[in-house]
């Protein structure tokens, strides 16, 4: 694949992580590509019109000559170091994405211990993990719940800075008044 | 108590919305579902803004004067986005019409119900997170 269709590919993923919280959330505002805190994620949802929880999603696109050997391989390794960042993200919610661009890949399970590493340490929040398959057609199913996301404590931190990011940010998509 | 039924209030809204929000796409299929739902969303939002803000009936099956008794907490309060109540009023005017009269209605105005119920909760969103209402 050329640089231009792997960027195309993620580009439709986000936009499918994007459709999949509208769908979630009741009128949230979407950001794509937002500095959150100081680290990029690549889909921001901040519920009920920018004043509820919020929701950050991190991507990982898959090799797409990865085997499904190769992906537990990924998920036992490679994904730890971007799972402990997501854990540390000021967010109520935070999910982990796996992107398939390859319709050979069939779906899997995360390992045991890849579920007990997305656990907060006190138990309160739990990454979720997403699955994102652009090679399915309709846009509705293009994302499925793998490891549903629990909700993480809520501080007074991430309340400001999704004050402060609804304030200075426009919203790739909202309802507006 | 206030708080308990402002969140039930919103419980419901929330789900009202969430139901219209799964028909709305397919409104050739399904057309007075998701019309009714949204009106119905836009009532429950409407009486967890009223009992936050004082109302102590909302009972009432005239929700015409829900929204007069709205306006008058939110001006109270002087609050100067009104526009939420704006779009409240043409969803209750259309409650009878999609509920019980025998007239043909067209997708054109399924589409505005979807819109106004959409508008009308971001506004009552931001206004109860606004105002602080306890247990919002």
């Amino acid at each position: 694949m050329t640089e231009t269709e792997i960027r195309q590919d993620l580009g439709r993923a986000k936009n499918a992580i994007q459709d999949y919280l509208i769908r979630k959330l009741v009128v949230p505002k979407v950001y794509l590509d937002a500095n959150w805190n100081g680290t990029q994620v690549d889909v921001l949802a901040i519920d009920r019109a920018g004043v509820g929880d919020v929701h950050t999603v991190r991507m990982i696109p898959l090799d797409p000559d990865t085997s499904l050997n190769a992906v537990f391989i990924l998920f036992a390794s490679k994904l730890h170091v971007p799972l402990e960042e997501i854990k540390s993200l000021p967010s109520h919610y935070r999910y982990i994405a796996i992107v398939n661009i390859d319709s050979n890949t069939r779906r899997f399970n995360p390992h045991e211990e890849i579920v007990w590493q997305s656990l907060a340490d006190d138990g309160v929040g739990r990454v979720g993990i997403l699955y994102v398959d652009l090679c399915e057609d309709d846009p509705k199913l293009q994302v499925r719940v793998i490891l549903k996301a629990e909700r993480f404590r809520s501080s007074k931190e991430i309340v400001e800075l999704a004050d402060r990011y609804v304030a200075e940010h426009t919203a790739n998509w909202e309802i507006r008044e | 108590m206030a708080e308990v039924q402002v969140q039930l209030f919103l419980d419901r809204a929330r789900d009202f919305f969430n139901g219209m929000d799964l028909l709305k796409d397919d409104l050739d299929e399904y057309r007075f579902s998701p019309a009714l739902l949204g009106i119905h969303c836009a009532i429950s939002y409407c009486d967890a803004l009223r009992i936050g803000l004082g109302s102590t009936n909302v009972s009432s099956d005239d929700h015409g004067s829900a929204a007069e008794d709205l306006k008058r907490h939110l001006d109270d309060r002087r609050v100067e986005n009104l526009r939420g109540v704006e779009h409240l009023k043409k969803l209750l005017s259309k409650k009878s019409r999609i509920a019980y009269a025998p007239d043909a209605v067209r997708k054109f105005d399924f589409e505005q119900i979807v819109t106004h119920t959409e508008r009308f909760v971001v506004w009552a969103e931001e206004t109860g997170r606004k105002l602080k209402i306890e247990g919002w």
